[in-house]
């Protein structure tokens, strides 16, 4: 049974809630590639849902490359991440953040905020934990 | 298994089928042009006291006459064939009677007219339902006469299944195995359940579609999630169309 919750007075609607959720579990490791998930009607049942809620969710989670559904088998965690080469998907995060950070910078000096202005930025935000 | 496509539809004839249905009572007529329930499905009937849902589920159940339209339940018509419906049709409304028998003679008489009674089924149910088979049906509460009328529509594995106001006087324990017992419903894709309630948020928790009537009019229909929406829930979007 996965820990999954879906909550009425969130405001958040249930396919959205089951998706962020299970991409959750499969981006922490929880759910490793090759993972099968319960079927549409199964997950329904457990979780007193629609069938067309958990259909959405499985199939956007599809379309953001989490899971993969095979006809006539089921439907399972598929990220993509090469067997050979395990990290690469986190290689290339770690990049994108890189290439993120070095485009902010770029900006801050087109519009004229040295480093030291930016560095005391940075450091609030650090102190801040305001990395959302 | 999308169940979506056309040519699942093809394959899967609706086990509901209803066009330019009109039923006169009285002063009240309820219209529906169009609609369809498809196997494997959760449809909710929704609208305020008054719209014909009550109506609607009697008529699919062979229980009342119609003036004009097509009806199809399981490719039979309900007013021709009430007795070949009905039996493989469970209707669970809240007025109905229980009889002055203990819990599980009411069972047992029940069960000679249902050539798929599943006694093992009602024992389960009796439990998840949380029903003493030797309380006397008529000193029962009301949330526990519901919760009898429930186990009696589901005892024989009905093809399709109608609950009108099934929820009546059930507490929230209640109300989550009435949920669960629905979606076991479902589990079968050969089976369908069609609920109208008052109860608009269980209803918007397990509808894959949606019929709303007002005063004899169907205001809309359709898939939950397009009607209902990503911004509202299903009770903002009831005022919204009743205001329109």
């Amino acid at each position: 049974m996965l820990p999954l919750q879906i909550s009425q007075a969130s405001g958040v609607p249930f396919y959205r809630q089951l998706h962020d959720q299970l991409a959750a579990l499969i981006r922490s490791g929880a759910l490793v590639e090759g993972d099968q998930l319960p079927s549409v009607r199964e997950l329904a049942r457990d979780l007193l849902v629609s069938l067309i809620t958990v259909r959405r969710a499985y199939a956007d989670l599809e379309s953001a490359g989490f899971i993969q559904r095979r006809r006539g088998q089921g439907t399972f965690v598929h990220t993509g991440r090469d067997k050979d080469d395990p990290d690469k998907a986190q290689r290339q995060a770690l990049q994108e953040a890189r290439d993120t950070l070095t485009a902010a910078v770029q900006q801050a000096r087109r519009l004229g905020l040295d480093d030291t202005e930016q560095r005391t930025h940075l450091d609030t935000i650090w102190s801040n934990g305001d990395t959302q | 298994m999308t169940g979506n496509s056309v040519a699942d539809v093809q394959a899967n004839p609706a086990l509901i089928q209803v066009r330019d249905l009109e039923i006169r009572r009285g002063a009240f007529t309820l219209r529906v042009p169009s609609w369809a329930v498809r196997p494997g499905r959760v449809v909710g009937l929704v609208g305020p006291n008054g719209a014909g849902k009550t109506t609607l589920l009697q008529h699919l159940a062979g229980l009342g006459p119609r003036n004009a339209g097509q009806v199809s339940v399981m490719g039979l018509d309900p007013a021709h064939e009430p007795g070949r419906v009905r039996s493989h049709l469970g209707l669970m409304s809240d007025d109905q009677p229980v009889f002055a028998l203990r819990v599980g003679a009411l069972l047992r008489v029940l069960s000679g007219y249902y050539p798929t009674w599943d006694a093992d089924l009602v024992s389960h149910l009796l439990q998840r339902f949380d029903l003493d088979p030797g309380a006397a049906a008529r000193t029962l509460s009301k949330g526990q006469a519901t919760r009898l009328r429930i186990v009696c529509a589901l005892a024989f594995r009905p093809t399709v299944l109608l609950l009108d106001e099934p929820a009546t006087g059930l507490d929230l324990s209640g109300r989550r195995r009435l949920l669960e017992a629905v979606l076991e419903v479902v589990q079968d894709p050969g089976r369908s359940v069609v609920v109208s309630s008052h109860m608009l948020a269980d209803v918007e928790r397990i509808a894959d579609e949606l019929l709303v009537l007002r005063a004899g009019q169907v205001l809309t229909q359709g898939a939950t999630l397009d009607l209902v929406g990503d911004k509202r829930t299903l009770e903002e979007a009831m005022l919204n169309w009743e205001a329109a």
